[in-house]
């Protein structure tokens, strides 16, 4: 059960923070991701295909870090086969960018970042960003 | 330099995958993207330049190796291609040695690289694979809590092949928190009286294995690690410690599934929520890495949860667990298992001990559509929506497993044992076969169907069992003896 927090504030606008960003997979196989996707599901199997080919396209990558550049966020990893980029850049410009209010949230026991509202991908990231993950460290599972 | 008492036994074969680490130079001056904010840990005076990883990365394609991975902050550079690549690039002289710990791979001679890139660089790591030290073995033989199952006599009711012990495959654990002590394995598996599997752990992001902090997911990995590991001993088994994030989670599975190091060929998850808890975004990319396994030939079995039809949410509805519900999971339902005194089964049914001690999950997604496979199943009669679990096995804590958990001995149960016990289930087979199930949900639905115990006693709440495929226990549990005749027969058709 995710815990109540007795405490909520916003980030101080400075606070640097660290989240991820997800993107779509490479041009080469994007269009077969859907067919290939039915196909797996009917029992059609594909074959065994090599890790690279699932990899971002290298000038996504590029259009995220001008991004990321201009905006004035860090680049911290980039993985371009799990097609991965890690990201920091300080509260106020997450909270400009993404939609979203971060705040510190605590109870007796535990500190945890989260965020008030709701993320939506900016506009010139679409489509290439499909998810923004890690701007909230509230925990997303528990253990059966 | 070679180990000491090392003698050279054969050339690399040209065509041998390796994977390296090139290590650049540290930046002098500027961020390599235009920054105000320096944290201490992405300190920019230790980043690399983006001219410099610019140039060492066109310098590896055109080697003709690719490059999986690239890390600024570290300074590193993960490139991967076949031996005769990494002779091209390096210059490195490969060949095999045998030593007093064991073979490896080395270079003879010194690295070279050409003129434009050598300032660049400061190290390439990893064209040897030296030995590290294996850990020691203890005594000894904890008693065996006295009525619980063993993982082994558990394997032995669903008539697990004997004849393999999953040597050549690699079990991938996916954990969100919690840690292994190397003594308590060895214990455990003194214990029971099976070989100790190697085990090793791999950091994602921020996680690390930290036993002895929080029990409760200690219990988790051990149960994990113990279950799939006296299945299978001859696996390797690495298990991924990343945060209890969405982040984390998302990137333990795409870590796991991308490892070209470790190659896992089954991974197993016990860890999950409510679809409602889920943003819509975070579980579209967790979907589409499990579409990846699939596509790579990655079995990934997922526990299916604990709370019965409501997962646990207190509105009144029916919910099912994410990501078990992907229709890329071989998701893990539970039972009550009563053996003979044989060791045969004499009685199974649905895991239901509510409102105490909880209830296998299952039922229908409110995210995913019935996929192909289900079509035909009785899935198919009562929902339009993906139905879980796939399968079933032991989880009923009332007849739960024996495990060692930070020196003691516990009684646990949950459908996190069963996704552990399919995932060792996955690597006997694989062995046994000769190549990997991969992503065989459609092959279970269909030509191996026979394979199973139908379960058609019990319910989760909602749900009931009954004969053939239901929302409690999917399919049944294994009855892996037929399942491999099932292999068999297919492979003659």
């Amino acid at each position: 059960m995710p815990e109540l927090p007795l405490r909520s504030d916003p980030l101080p606008a400075s606070e640097v923070v660290d989240f991820e960003l997800v993107l779509r997979y490479g041009e080469s196989q994007r269009e077969r991701l859907e067919e290939e996707r039915q196909r797996l599901l009917a029992g059609d199997s594909p074959g065994r295909i090599a890790h690279a080919v699932r990899a971002a396209d290298p000038s996504d990558i590029e259009a995220v870090s001008a991004f990321a550049q201009r905006e004035g966020l860090t680049i911290v990893e980039v993985d371009p086969t799990a097609r991965r980029m890690r990201l920091s850049g300080p509260a106020a410009t997450v909270n400009r960018l993404f939609g979203v209010t971060l705040m510190r949230r605590s109870t007796n026991e535990r500190v945890w970042i989260d965020y008030a509202g709701e993320v939506t991908i900016p506009r010139e990231l679409e489509p290439i960003v499909e998810a923004v993950l890690g701007l909230t460290q509230k925990p997303a599972a528990s253990h059966s | 330099m070679p180990v000491a008492g090392a003698t050279r036994v054969a050339p690399v074969d040209p065509h041998e995958r390796i994977e390296t680490t090139i290590v650049l130079r540290r930046h002098e001056t500027l961020p390599p993207i235009g920054l105000r904010v320096s944290r201490e840990e992405f300190s920019t005076t230790h980043g690399s330049r983006q001219s410099d990883v610019d140039v060492v990365v066109r310098f590896a394609h055109e080697h003709g190796l690719a490059v999986t991975a690239i890390h600024p902050e570290r300074r590193t550079i993960r490139v991967a291609g076949p031996a005769d690549a990494m002779k091209s690039a390096f210059g490195a002289q490969l060949s095999y040695f045998e030593s007093s710990q064991g073979r490896y791979r080395g270079r003879v001679g010194a690295l070279t690289l050409p003129e434009p890139i050598a300032p660049l660089v400061d190290a390439v790591l990893g064209l040897d694979n030296r030995p590290v030290a294996k850990p020691h073995s203890r005594r000894l033989a904890q008693p065996a809590a006295a009525r619980a199952l063993r993982p082994t006599q558990v394997a032995g009711a669903y008539n697990f092949p004997q004849t393999v012990d999953g040597t050549g495959q690699t079990i991938g654990i996916i954990e969100l928190g919690g840690g292994f002590k190397s003594t308590d394995l060895d214990t455990y598996f003194a214990s029971i009286g099976v070989k100790r599997p190697q085990v090793s752990a791999v950091g994602v992001l921020q996680g690390t294995n930290n036993p002895g902090v929080d029990q409760n997911a200690d219990g988790e990995v051990m149960l994990d690690i113990e279950v799939a590991g006296a299945v299978a001993p001859g696996a390797n088994i690495v298990v991924y410690f990343a945060p209890n994030t969405d982040q984390g989670f998302h990137d333990a599975i795409a870590q796991a599934v991308h490892d070209t190091t470790n190659k896992p060929s089954v991974i197993s998850i016990s860890w999950g929520g409510p679809e409602v808890n889920w943003t819509a975004q975070a579980m579209k990319v967790m979907d589409a890495a499990l579409q990846d396994a699939a596509a790579l030939g990655v079995t990934v079995t997922i526990a299916a949860g604990d709370d019965g039809s409501t997962d646990g949410v207190q509105d009144g509805e029916s919910h099912v667990d994410f990501p078990c519900s992907s229709p890329f999971a071989l998701a893990c339902g539970g039972t009550r298992l009563e053996l003979t005194a044989s060791g045969s089964i004499q009685n199974e049914v649905v895991w239901n001990e509510l409102p105490r001690s909880g209830a296998t999950g299952g039922g229908f997604s409110n995210t995913f559509p019935l996929p192909t496979y289900q079509q035909g199943s009785n899935a198919s009669r009562l929902s339009k929506m993906r139905g879980v679990p796939d399968v079933a096995g032991d989880a009923d804590p009332t007849t739960g497993y024996d495990v060692l958990v930070d020196g003691a001995s516990e009684v646990i149960g949950g459908t996190s044992a069963v996704a552990p016990l399919w995932a060792g289930l996955v690597a006997l087979i694989n062995q046994q076969i000769g190549k990997p199930v991969g992503f065989w949900n459609p092959a279970l639905y269909g030509q191996l169907a026979s394979g199973f115990n139908d379960v058609t006693s019990g319910n989760n709440g909602t749900q009931k069992a009954g004969p053939g495929w239901d929302a409690c226990t999917g399919l049944g549990t294994p009855d892996a003896k037929k399942l491999l005749l099932s292999f068999a027969g297919a492979a003659v058709a």
